[in-house]
């Protein structure tokens, strides 16, 4: 779609059937990008498209505030994706089968509203903003990708249960992947909730992780500016104490287009290996529980997403569901709500009882 | 060890971190995509608690502080660092309130300044803090810091004109732990442009008492006009008489606009907040960054600032109110000042001091 609008004519592509009307806020984007040749003109073309279609304009009529972005006024509106499609696609929640899996595996579903917005960087050279946030190729539907997910909860594992030594003095070399080598290797519960990725089988062979991880679909989508200090040529601020050229940030809004808050899920999936070394209950119920538990620990501190320690991000638990197989207490679904739901639920499976 | 017994050994951010409840006494605004003020930015909040976090560092000596915890996004040849403290701010109890939409205030000259806002947030908010990987050395600066900010200071933007002061909510409670006053920090790093420390700074307060036979109302228009008709005091005390030379208002010109700011060439290094009621009274609050290079003329502008209160009843006299000001050593004293300069001796004892602690 975005290769269509920077390829063609508006009147070539309306005369295609994609009428001006049903064009999408994020079709205009695409579209506004064409005939840029040089970066500076980039600026006239960001600032029209963010009157038009990312701010409520307050107190100053839309042409007015296209013939001087100056006097544009109003609050940041929040656009609405075609999470429709995503459902019936049925991408949004993949369906995982329970009862077909080996005994002690379980599916457990957390949602969560969130706070503040959430970054999440998209590789799109043809885009009009340099920080777009990441959305499926074929429907823009905004997400945070499933090998995010996994790094953010190998993180707040990690916090919630450190090694003994500190984090720097680990590993052979100094590098983050030698040190989660090394972590993994002396944590079981990390190793079998994550796995091990070696680069010398002969040394060390691989293993996957009994976790799977889903991507988390968001539905809307809003503009943030950020304005950093101007600095020296050595990057420290020069003392001047103003701001250099502001930098536009697509990101997930923590609102709808109405101003109800924004809710959203995750799902992991726990393979437990029947009749494999340590796949028995106690084994099962302990990961689980370690894995939620740390998660409900440090994802509320922490956030998720792209600078999400500056406080984007944000989010709070909402509810938790554990669907499970071959637990004598759990023979039908556990669903816990409100804002210590997480950490209940860890508790709950920890116990082994209601 | 099975599952409760593991789960029991699970590390918290709580364990070690901070969780404040804070209110606003004047309202806080952080900007946006459209100017408005109908959203919290956090990015606008950290970059502030960075910038006087790195200012104690400084005063102390600390010149690892700001790349240890604030981490840097790798330009040049620097490696890139995360932050090893992570923010998560808590804005669910705010209430967005429309502000003034114009606060004029009358020139000296003739005519009038105005100021434009839109609308902030009131109410109550929750900052937590996670300690990553900072030492316990760096925190006890960030906390401090933090309880300066808190005391003395403002958050987010516009605070130059007023917004943005935020008190602890929940009790006086100590959050930070005072520096050892039995070993003197290193040698406060050397000040420089972009790189002050708070030894060239000053925090004052300002009261305000009714005037006689006034009954005035105290809402945020006459908090904010109290604030700009002090501040536009203070930018008249840097103005040269009319007959001095060329030379001289030139000069101070320069000077004025270093401290007030000037549109795309200078931004304010001097705070002035919105007055707010305390139990002895309606009182502002002002920042000053001595950026000067001459020490001379530091000394000129806080002369200046602090005889010019006095003048600040002219720009009032509408609103019902008057400077409250103190007789010391026969003089009245229109700001109670707390200037770093006075206390180089003496940096860790102040920096309590300021704490609260």
């Amino acid at each position: 779609m975005n290769f269509e609008l920077l390829a063609e004519e508006r009147v070539a592509i309306e005369s295609a059937g994609i009428a001006a009307a049903q064009w999408s806020w994020q079709a205009h984007a695409a579209y506004q990008r064409r005939g840029i040749v040089k970066p500076e003109d980039l600026t006239g073309r960001r600032s029209a498209f963010l009157i038009r279609h990312a701010m409520d304009l307050q107190g100053v009529e839309l042409q007015e505030a296209l013939d001087d972005p100056k006097k544009a006024r109003g609050g940041a509106r929040s656009l609405p994706c075609a999470t429709r499609e995503i459902d019936r696609a049925g991408l949004r929640a993949a369906p995982v089968d329970i009862t077909v899996l080996p005994a002690f595996s379980a599916v457990v579903t957390l949602r969560f509203q969130l706070l503040t917005p959430l970054l999440t960087r998209d590789d799109d050279p043809f885009y009009l903003f340099d920080n777009p946030v990441r959305k499926d190729h074929v429907h823009g539907v905004p997400f945070l990708a499933a090998a995010s997910v996994k790094g953010l909860a190998a993180d707040a594992f990690q916090r919630g249960f450190p090694h003994r030594l500190p984090w720097k003095e680990l590993g052979k070399k100094s590098d983050d992947q030698s040190r989660t080598l090394r972590y993994r290797q002396d944590n079981q519960i990390a190793k079998r909730l994550f796995g091990i990725a070696s680069d010398d089988p002969q040394e060390l062979a691989s293993e996957a992780g009994r976790l799977h991880f889903s991507p988390v679909w968001f539905s809307h989508v809003q503009y943030l500016v950020m304005n950093p200090s101007r600095t020296d040529k050595d990057g420290k601020p020069d003392g001047s104490g103003i701001g250099t050229q502001p930098i536009q940030f697509e990101a997930v809004a923590p609102v709808t287009e109405k101003g109800k808050p924004v809710q959203a899920e995750i799902s992991f999936f726990y393979f437990n290996p029947a009749g494999a070394r340590d796949s028995d209950e106690t084994t099962a119920r302990t990961d689980i529980a370690c894995f939620l538990g740390a998660l409900a620990a440090w994802w509320p501190a922490l956030g998720l997403g792209a600078k999400r320690l500056s406080g984007y991000g944000a989010i709070a638990p909402l509810s938790a569901i554990c669907r499970a197989t071959g637990y004598a207490d759990m023979p039908q679904p556990i669903e816990v709500s409100g804002v210590e739901s997480w950490r209940r639920l860890a508790e709950r499976i920890a116990k082994g009882r209601a | 060890m099975n599952a409760p017994e593991m789960l029991a050994r699970l590390r918290t951010p709580q364990v070690d971190g901070l969780v404040l409840r804070l209110r606003t006494l004047t309202p806080l605004y952080t900007g946006g995509i459209g100017q408005l003020g109908d959203q919290v930015h956090p990015s606008n909040l950290l970059g502030g608690i960075r910038h006087l976090s790195c200012l104690v560092a400084r005063t102390l000596g600390d010149a690892g502080f700001e790349g240890a915890v604030w981490g840097n996004p790798g330009r040049g040849e620097q490696k890139a660092k995360a932050k090893q403290v992570a923010l998560r701010w808590d804005t669910s109890a705010l209430v967005r309130v429309s502000l003034p939409e114009t606060v004029r205030v009358p020139k000296t000259g003739g005519g009038e300044s105005r100021w434009f806002f839109n609308s902030a947030f009131e109410g109550e908010l929750g900052l937590q803090l996670a300690r990553r990987g900072i030492s316990d050395a760096h925190w006890q600066i960030l906390t401090l810091a933090l309880a300066i900010q808190i005391r003395h200071g403002s958050f987010g933007a516009k605070d130059q004109f007023g917004l943005g002061v935020l008190a602890v909510a929940d009790g006086a409670q100590p959050f930070a732990a005072p520096l050892d006053l039995g070993r003197e920090p290193d040698k406060a790093l050397p000040a420089t442009a972009g790189q002050l420390n708070l030894l060239r700074h000053a925090f004052g307060r300002l009261r305000f008492r009714i005037a006689p036979g006034q009954r005035p109302s105290f809402n945020r228009s006459t908090a904010l006009h109290l604030a700009l008709a002090t501040r536009a005091t203070l930018r008249n005390a840097l103005r040269a008489r009319a007959d001095a030379p060329d030379a001289e208002k030139n000069r101070l010109t320069a000077l004025r606009h270093q401290m007030l700011g000037k549109l795309n060439q200078a931004g304010s290094a001097v705070n002035v907040s919105a007055a707010y009621a305390t139990a002895e009274g309606i009182e502002l609050r002002l920042a000053v960054a001595l950026k000067p290079e001459d020490a001379a003329e530091r000394s000129e502008v806080m002369n200046a600032f602090a005889t010019a209160a006095g003048s600040i009843d002219g720009l009032i006299d509408r609103l019902g109110y008057r400077v409250d000001g103190k007789i010391v050593g026969g003089k009245v004293a229109w700001v109670a000042w707390e200037f770093g300069g006075r206390h180089v001796k003496a940096r860790a004892a102040w920096l309590n001091q300021l704490a609260g602690v």
